[in-house]
């Protein structure tokens, strides 16, 4: 991974956590790589993942492609935040 | 089409709302694969302007939001790319099929109507009657049974309410 995708992914991960801890109210709960989205962690339902979603992108000022948000995309913190890092760089390369 | 079928279509269209009158906010309405657009005309008559406000008659914000509401997911029924016109969209459960009996009538019925699950929607002006106020939702996202959608009301030109609305599909449990 290269300096400028390390800067991203954090960039990525702080949007993430700020939504988690802030739009959500989680507050002070540790948030890490493996924190669990879906069925764990986090008692997130569909509606607060739709938040995760839609408040990183307002964060980040960027979409992101529904169709390809699925259940392994939002398994955890990281898979979410690696997710979002893939499709940026996507979007960079078709620039 | 003439123009009294494109009227009898877009009556049918508000036809399937579970919601009745005097909730029934929508005059007119028609769909096309995740779009409606709509109108809710207002007379003055209406009796909440009793109480909102006596004697300075402003159409409540909540109600604005309904209306938007009740639109949306006319757009969440519709089947995507296939225009009311055609047929109607029949909602069961959550499940979508079109159905038009090849006469160019149509038929409706509603079961199970989308739940408002989020408002997030900025109040740009006050509506006083008598108003028509031009209706638009647009889906942008699906995810799982949640459906987000832009929506807006409008006096002519001049936006007056904005926002996203989130729908859930299916039933309260």
């Amino acid at each position: 991974m290269t300096a400028t995708t390390m800067v991203a992914r954090d960039t990525v991960r702080s949007a993430v956590e700020k939504v988690l801890r802030q739009d959500l109210k989680f507050g002070s709960i540790e948030v890490t790589d493996e924190t669990k989205l879906v069925g764990g962690d986090l008692p997130l339902d569909s509606l607060d993942l739709l938040m995760v979603v839609t408040g990183t992108e307002k964060s980040l000022g960027v979409k992101l492609p529904s169709r390809r948000i699925d259940a392994n995309a939002m398994r955890t913190v990281g898979s979410f935040v690696d997710f979002v890092c893939a499709e940026l760089s996507a979007t960079a390369g078709r620039r | 089409m003439d123009r009294h079928e494109a009227a009898r279509d877009d009556a049918l269209a508000v036809e399937m709302l579970p919601q009745r009158p005097p909730f029934r906010l929508l005059t007119r309405a028609e769909f096309n694969g995740g779009c409606a657009r709509g109108r809710w005309v207002l007379d003055g008559g209406e009796s909440f302007f009793s109480g909102h406000f006596p004697n300075d008659p402003v159409v409540p914000g909540v109600l604005i939001v309904e209306s938007m509401a009740q639109l949306a997911s006319l757009a969440m029924a519709a089947p995507t790319g296939t225009p009311p016109r055609d047929g109607a969209a029949t909602i069961d459960s959550g499940a979508r099929e079109t159905a038009a009996d090849g006469r160019g009538t149509a038929r409706a019925s509603v079961v199970a109507p989308p739940l408002l699950v989020r408002i997030d929607v900025r109040f740009r002006s006050v509506v006083r009657p008598p108003a028509e106020l031009l209706l638009e939702a647009r889906l942008d996202r699906e995810i799982g049974p949640l459906a987000e959608f832009e929506a807006s009301a409008r006096l002519g030109d001049r936006v007056v309410a904005e926002g996203r609305l989130t729908l859930r599909a299916g039933s309260v449990a």
